[in-house]
């Protein structure tokens, strides 16, 4: 799966992998997961408190329609991300009811022009938590601009920095 | 990320199109237009994310789709003062942001014009542009998002980032011509409208 680390602030040592587009990574409670410039994609990260390990996914479309997943891509669709995260968490030791889910991102930066996919999207994923029993404890959806997300396995807290700079925490 | 090598029959199509673009904006500055072929990648839809050099950079982008024979993408980028500078060589002075944004938006429409127009001459091939959306945002955020849109419809897109400067003016930018890859191989190999 294509991750890119790259070095953390000068505070901070902890190593950052970036998700790439349909890509997932996952990390226990040493690194951090992030997507630099999220659009109207949606970054689900499902989480186990109790092993401090999270997958992250760069979700791109709700629904693959039962197209088979795709080593190259496999959380370019929902259906595919989710349950192939599931997996790895259980793999490392989590337990179903053990793992929460965020989400952030479906901002439509080009409506005018693309219309707002990711908030449909959105709605989707979170409707396919529901349905694997998932509960989504913080989301951060919508909006005109993107997002930097930041994730801690360790602590359980997304940053989200936004194009303004303001930045918040769920 | 995953490249294909771009026939240069893709490649003289995209410089047709650049090079209309380039002489366009020349004479509608008034100043000398340079374009500089930064990267031309062909590659599945969902690596070009990599185009965003500076994913949480600020910037203006102008957005404008074009369908027909020819289906794709286009995004004119401009950061720091690049969007003001722009906006005076259209405008003059003027402190109105509503303006402003409107002469982005035309210049963005005329510079993609010519760009889908230096390819369609070459065929005689039909392909016409939407109207074009303007976003400050984060470059990664711009990028994602209509990489994301077009990955519904396109496997591979062929990604060619040109960096433009027009003469003593001091503006600089970058365009991201993004063609649906299949329709540009059957342009390429003299398809379409003709």
């Amino acid at each position: 799966m294509r991750a890119r680390s790259t070095a953390a602030g000068a505070q901070d040592r902890q190593k950052t992998f970036n998700v790439g587009l349909g890509q997932m990574s996952v990390a226990g409670p040493e690194a951090r997961l992030a997507i630099f410039g999220l659009g109207s994609c949606i970054g689900l990260v499902l989480w186990s408190p109790s092993i401090k390990t999270a997958v992250m996914s760069h979700v791109v479309l709700p629904s693959s329609k039962g197209a088979r997943p795709l080593p190259s891509t496999p959380a370019k669709f929902a259906d595919w991300a989710i349950p192939k995260a599931l997996e790895m968490l259980k793999e490392r030791g989590a337990t179903p009811d053990d793992i929460v889910a965020k989400l952030v991102g479906g901002a439509h930066p080009l409506a005018a022009a693309l219309g707002a996919p990711g908030q449909k999207n959105a709605e989707l994923i979170m409707a396919a938590l529901e349905e694997e029993g998932i509960s989504v404890v913080a989301s951060d959806i919508g909006g005109s601009v993107g997002r930097t997300v930041i994730f801690s396995p360790d602590t359980g807290v997304m940053e989200i920095k936004f194009a303004d700079g303001s930045i918040k925490q769920i | 990320m995953t490249q294909m090598t771009v026939a240069p029959e893709m490649q003289a199509l995209a410089m047709a199109g650049l090079n209309n673009a380039g002489q366009g904006l020349t004479q509608l500055l008034g100043t000398e237009v340079t374009l500089e072929v930064d990267r031309m990648a062909l590659a599945p839809v969902l690596e070009l994310d990599e185009l965003a050099w500076a994913p949480e950079a600020d910037v203006t982008g102008i957005y404008i789709g074009y369908a027909g024979d020819l289906t794709g993408h286009c995004l004119l980028c401009l950061d720091g003062d690049n969007p003001d500078i722009l906006a005076h060589l259209f405008l003059g002075d003027t402190d109105d942001q509503e303006l402003v944004d409107s002469a982005l938006l035309e210049a963005g429409n005329i510079i993609v014009s010519w760009l889908i127009n230096g390819i369609a001459d070459r065929g005689g091939w039909k392909i016409a542009v939407t109207p074009p959306a303007l976003a400050r945002d984060m470059l990664g955020a711009l990028v994602n998002t209509i990489l994301a849109v077009a990955s519904v419809e396109s496997e591979e897109l062929l990604a060619v980032c040109v960096r433009f400067k027009a003469g003593d003016s001091g503006l600089t930018g970058t365009i991201m011509l993004m063609p649906d890859a299949e329709s540009l191989r059957i342009l390429s190999r003299g398809g379409g409208a003709q």
